[in-house]
């Protein structure tokens, strides 16, 4: 670059009064010797006042009232676009598959575990009692609940009498298992 | 373009929006809104445009407005958006051909620009130059337009044009100084006209 293309560069700077008052100098002797880089600072100036004064735009009346309307409607569509978003996204299904798992569960296995709870009636074998029918009955409550209220509540409507014969059964009983048991 | 001073600045506002004061936003918005008008419409030279541009510009500050620091000044950020939306929508248009006078002036009348071999000597209406230095802008490159707009037309220092469009200071100089020389020179028919009527 030679010192008139450095001295064209300077050309906004003068014009802006940027320049130093030593840089200033050299210009404006760098002016006098080339009047054709004279019409072109005056030209710049020209263009730079005309620029400066070129006629001042100003908004439409209903500028801000667009400009509210487009907010709002800009935070429905984004409340519209996260919520299909959200059931696009696989957190849901996740959720969905894990309640569905959980009520799958409850039913396959909920039957189950209520049979475990239940109490049966103990098994009859020959050491057992020979107690009567209805005395099985009153023996082996159904449920917890029943067995539960036995114990506060004897559905046994006995007296001492009543033990005293069940006492006499077992002793029988147990005679007669020796019996047999001496004879073989 | 001076900007006025203001009891309340640019910043203070911008963060009081950041915490959910809509009214800071509408004195921005009310503040900004000509200014940046004025500098988009030199730049796309469509006012309808212009107007959507500084509407998506304040939607981009409403939207984003977490992502502003006090690093910059407000000024600097808004433009800087308003600027990038605007050499977008220049990009986008680039395929079109065709112009309308009609864009640049406030009344609803058409305008035909004279031939430009004719005598630079008659006088031309005030409309008509300003379509003729809007056309000339229009020539320029979107790197020399944009300085010269911040520059010449709103008036910012070196400076700000730097940090606005993220550029060394040299080359916003550089810029400016090759953008005014080459106005000079597609604008000298009108010009060296009005240099004779003076004097």
């Amino acid at each position: 670059m030679n010192d008139s293309d450095k001295l064209m560069e300077q050309c906004s700077d003068y014009i802006d009064g940027n320049l130093s008052p030593e840089a200033c100098r050299e210009f404006e002797q760098y002016l006098m010797n080339t009047p054709e880089t004279q019409e072109t600072i005056y030209r710049m100036q020209m263009i730079r006042d005309s620029l400066n004064n070129l006629p001042q735009v100003q908004t439409s009346p209903d500028f801000e009232i667009r400009l509210h309307e487009k907010i709002r409607t800009m935070g429905s569509v984004k409340s519209f676009r996260y919520s299909s978003r959200y059931f696009a996204d696989w957190k849901v299904p996740a959720v969905g598959f894990a309640v569905v798992f959980v009520l799958v569960s409850f039913f396959v296995f909920y039957p189950q575990s209520s049979g475990d709870v239940n109490i049966t009636a103990p098994r009859e074998s020959g050491f057992s009692p020979n107690f009567s029918g209805q005395e099985r009955v009153l023996m082996a409550p159904k449920t917890v609940d029943a067995a539960a209220a036995s114990v506060k509540h004897p559905a046994v409507v006995d007296d001492s009498t009543q033990r005293q014969k069940n006492k006499d059964q077992l002793k029988k009983n147990i005679k007669l298992v020796n019996e047999s048991s001496s004879g073989n | 373009m001076k900007k006025p001073t203001e009891k309340v600045t640019d910043e203070i506002l911008i963060a009081r929006f950041q915490q959910g004061d809509l009214q800071a936003f509408d004195t921005l918005v009310r503040r900004y809104k000509d200014q940046l008008l004025n500098y988009v419409y030199r730049f796309v030279g469509n006012r309808v445009d212009a107007e959507d541009i500084i509407q998506e510009t304040f939607l981009r500050v409403f939207k984003n407005k977490h992502y502003y620091k006090e690093i910059a000044k407000f000024s600097t950020w808004v433009y800087t958006i308003a600027g990038n939306l605007a050499k977008t929508e220049l990009r986008r248009r680039k395929r079109r051909k065709f112009f309308s006078v009609s864009n640049f002036v406030n009344d609803e009348r058409d305008y035909d620009i004279p031939d430009l071999d004719r005598n630079p000597e008659q006088e031309v209406d005030g409309a008509i130059k300003e379509a003729y230095i809007q056309k000339a802008i229009d020539k320029l490159p979107p790197k020399f337009k944009e300085v010269i707009l911040l520059r010449d037309v709103q008036g910012f220092a070196y400076e700000e044009i730097s940090q606005i469009l993220n550029i060394p200071l040299g080359t916003v100089k550089s810029r400016v100084n090759r953008g005014r020389l080459k106005l000079q020179e597609d604008l000298k028919f009108l010009l060296e006209g009005e240099i004779k009527h003076n004097s």
